[in-house]
């Protein structure tokens, strides 16, 4: 169509250029480590001949972790700053109560080669179920045979029942175990090179700290707390920080939230 | 020397026998009682835990799961034999006994030794629940590690001896626990002979055993 004179140009209409597409929302990314110090309180852990107490081996590590894990750009939530003893319960629930998170909890073994260190990830029996055993609680150590096949006999419950966005308190874990393991691996290559002697890759333990944590969670365990005195512990933290560090970054580059 | 210090001295002489015999007896007692815990702990035992036998009792070949020589963050099966009762509950007490007490080495023992089996019971759907005394909470070493290897030796030991048992449950003194010593998870059930078809929701990658 020719332009007439004088008339104001009106713009194209809108099928000659393409619609605007609304941009995707920008993917979640993992931005946040959730740091669990175990024991703490009156539950000092474990007791070395050296005169180490597991309670305050990690929070020593965490510490170090989390100066690490900032310097990589990540926010850091500790589960206990000091002498507290948070049950699993508080722990989790701290853990829960973040978004795009991973958590790493730390414990000092009484066993195992000096400097060493074994991640573990959550492993749920497919027998296991989150309230099977009230039937058999309060059975003494007296009770006669009869009285334990008197107890009623409950159905295993299907570990794969979290139905809907309905997730049980106790196996809240279990939607992310792949990705825990994913995790623990990546942590676990970095601690094999740091600390030789290590294992190469993690293992599956079903550990109480990680069970009720719904996002990818590990737990570090250094050897030992009876083998090494708590200065060499100590010393071991700058390292494992940055070992965590860097198996974190790795696994932000993989991360997926709700990872299954 | 007068008839006095001659007795005089023959008294003090006979007092300084008699000291060295006393101080002779009091050193050997010192030894006696310096041993006397494990004796003593053997004789509690003896009590509470007899030996467990049943007229159905054969001598069987048992693989008991203790750790690996090769390497302590491992289990490996040991062929023993023992006495093994057809009643499955019996057995699986006969079992964990042995597992407990006849630990090829003190390195290889995944369990105290001093703990006791109060009880182990068989429901008719395979499940199995075995009662520990304290000690399994209190005397075993504190840590995800010895903890695990503690109760896979128990799942183990008992899958590879008892065909009828399904899952375990672990319990401390008739009660439920929330773990072994303060890491292993013991609220719920421990798999062993899972049902064909049935798998595990998440894959176990490496178990220590």
């Amino acid at each position: 169509m020719p332009a007439i004179p004088g008339a104001t140009t009106t713009p194209a209409p809108a099928q000659a250029s393409p619609p605007a597409t609304p941009q995707p929302p920008a993917k979640p990314t993992l931005n946040l480590v959730v740091l669990d110090p175990g024991h703490g309180g009156t539950d000092s852990g474990a007791r070395g001949d050296n005169g180490g107490i597991e309670k305050d081996i990690v929070l020593v590590f965490a510490r170090a972790a989390k100066i690490m894990l900032e310097q990589q750009g990540f926010q850091v939530v500790a589960t206990r700053q000091g002498d507290e003893d948070p049950s699993f319960d508080d722990r989790a629930a701290i853990a829960n109560a973040q978004h795009d998170a991973v958590v790493v909890t730390f414990h000092v073994a009484t066993t195992g080669q000096a400097n060493t260190a074994r991640t573990y990830y959550y492993e749920f029996q497919s027998s296991s179920a989150a309230t099977p055993v009230a039937g058999i609680v309060g059975l003494g150590p007296n009770s006669s045979p009869a009285a334990a096949s008197a107890l009623p006999i409950l159905p295993p419950v299907a570990a794969t029942s979290t139905v809907g966005k309905l997730v049980p308190w106790e196996e809240a874990q279990l939607r992310y175990v792949s990705a825990s393991r994913k995790f623990a691996d990546l942590v676990q290559a970095e601690i094999a090179r740091s600390f030789p002697g290590s294992p190469g890759l993690s293992v599956a333990a079903p550990e109480r700290d990680l069970r009720s944590v719904e996002a990818p969670a590990i737990a570090v365990e250094i050897s030992s707390v009876d083998s090494a005195t708590t200065q060499q512990l100590d010393a071991m933290s700058g390292s494992m920080g940055a070992a965590i560090a860097r198996a974190a970054v790795a696994y932000r580059a993989v991360y997926e939230p709700g990872d299954k | 020397m007068s008839r006095n210090l001659k007795i005089t001295l023959g008294i003090l002489v006979g007092a300084v026998l008699l000291g060295l015999l006393s101080l002779h007896g009091l050193h050997q007692s010192v030894q006696r009682l310096a041993e006397g815990p494990a004796s003593e702990e053997q004789a509690r035992l003896a009590v509470v835990a007899p030996p467990i036998s049943t007229p159905t009792d054969v001598n069987t070949t048992a693989h008991i799961f203790w750790r690996s020589t090769a390497a302590l963050d491992r289990l490996d099966p040991v062929d023993i034999s023992i006495p093994l009762s057809a009643d499955t509950a019996v057995r699986a007490r006969q079992l964990l006994h042995a597992l407990i007490v006849s630990a090829p080495t003190e390195d290889q023992k995944t369990l105290p030794e001093d703990i006791t089996v109060l009880g182990f019971y068989v429901l008719p759907d395979g499940t199995g629940i075995a009662d520990f005394s304290d000690g399994l909470s209190s005397e075993t070493p504190s840590g995800i590690l010895s903890e695990s290897l503690a109760v896979t030796s128990i799942t183990k030991t008992l899958e590879s001896n008892v065909s009828t048992l399904r899952r375990l449950k672990i319990l401390i003194h008739g009660q439920e626990v929330d773990t072994l010593a303060g890491h292993v998870d013991l609220t719920g059930f421990f798999d062993m002979h899972p049902a064909p078809g049935a798998s595990p929701p998440a894959p176990a990658a490496s178990t220590p055993n």
